[in-house]
């Protein structure tokens, strides 16, 4: 008759199952939150577009740009800062209508960037691609491609490539 | 008297166990469940339509960046026209009917020389370009209904099943039109 009840016990397993459950709801959301994804892809095709769009005006791509890899930054509102960290990259060559090299210029000298290209899952992922351009050269029009590749081995972080005012 | 009945009659909690036992297996079954869905949706975590790369698309019908550039370059190209050194875009502004056999032939030889250099067919597929010009009032299709309709040129590897023209509303085309003067110049290739 003197029976004690199990209340006591059954909340310690009431709890149990409480700190179970908030467990797998933590667990859960962090796995969701922590996987990553790949944008290198889309942020070499960002960089191309950026540089495409501002080197071509009107169809035309001013050479005097490409003494100076800081006037194409400056012009086309990239961070010179980002870019010398390694984890962006671009190259412009200009080709006159034979195929010979007018200009080229690139974001750094040296490094292994441009060789690790499209490598594998954990190098850079790059995109080359070529116009239509014109150009000025002794006074005349000339026609000619403008080749650009634009790299990307940016994984994780939120940074911005692009210079805010 | 109260406090000994107390005792007396408290009883175990032989209906609560087997519920809590029973509950427990459901919640952790339900548990199980949330963490392979979360871990299905994690590693399938996508930010357009193509699995797990991220690219940017750009859908049929829509003006193609790449390919207003490339008009800007096929209007701004240095021509010779009856002695005279002019650009696409001085030969086609103005009154198009005015010498327009001479005009229309200079057209097409500056566009096909535009499209075989910077648009070439690959070896195999089927793959249309095309450049034309338009009236403002004119519908910019696969097809070319347009008064202006001689002054075209186009690269085509063969008739798909889409027919023999670039379509701007395909997915797989690339598009782009310009207004100038009183038309519109148009470029599509697929």
């Amino acid at each position: 008759m003197n029976k004690k009840g199990g209340e006591k016990l059954l909340s310690i397993w009431w709890f149990f199952i409480l700190g179970l459950v908030g467990i797998a709801v933590v667990g859960g959301v962090l796995l969701f939150y922590s996987a990553d994804f790949d944008s290198r892809n889309a942020e070499a095709e960002i960089i191309y577009d950026k540089l495409a769009n501002c080197l071509n005006e009107g169809g035309f791509v001013d050479l005097g740009l490409f003494d100076d890899s800081d006037k194409i930054f400056a012009k086309c509102g990239l961070s010179r800062e980002i870019f010398d960290k390694g984890y962006f990259y671009f190259r412009v060559t200009i080709f006159d209508s034979s195929g010979n090299k007018e200009k080229e210029i690139s974001s750094k000298v040296g490094g292994s960037f441009e060789t690790e290209c499209n490598l594998g899952e954990h190098y850079p992922k790059c995109v080359p691609r070529k116009e239509p351009i014109l150009f000025y050269k002794n006074g005349k029009v000339e026609k000619g491609t403008m080749e650009i590749l634009a790299g990307s081995n940016q994984i994780g972080e939120k940074i911005a490539s692009v210079k805010l005012e | 008297m109260i406090k000994r009945l107390k005792i007396r009659c408290k009883k175990a909690q032989i209906a609560s166990t087997i519920t809590w036992m029973a509950g427990f297996f459901i919640i952790f079954f339900v548990l199980i469940m949330y963490i392979s869905m979360v871990t299905f949706l994690a590693k399938g975590k996508i930010m357009l339509w193509s699995g797990n790369k991220i690219q940017t698309e750009e859908s049929g019908g829509i003006v193609s960046l790449e390919f207003q550039r490339a008009l800007f370059v096929f209007l701004n190209t240095p021509v010779e026209f009856n002695g005279e050194k002019i650009d696409v875009k001085k030969l086609i502004s103005g009154n198009l009917n005015e010498n327009k056999e001479e005009k229309v032939d200079k057209f097409k030889e500056v566009a096909k020389t535009f499209i075989d250099i910077n648009f070439p067919l690959p070896a195999s597929g089927y793959y249309r370009t095309w450049i034309r010009v338009y009236n403002p009032e004119d519908k910019i299709d696969q097809y070319y209904y347009s008064e202006n309709s001689d002054y075209s040129a186009e690269s085509s590897s063969g008739a798909g099943s889409g027919g023999t023209y670039c379509d701007p509303f395909d997915e797989s085309a690339a598009f782009s039109y310009i207004g100038l003067d009183n038309k519109k110049i148009a470029i599509c290739a697929n």
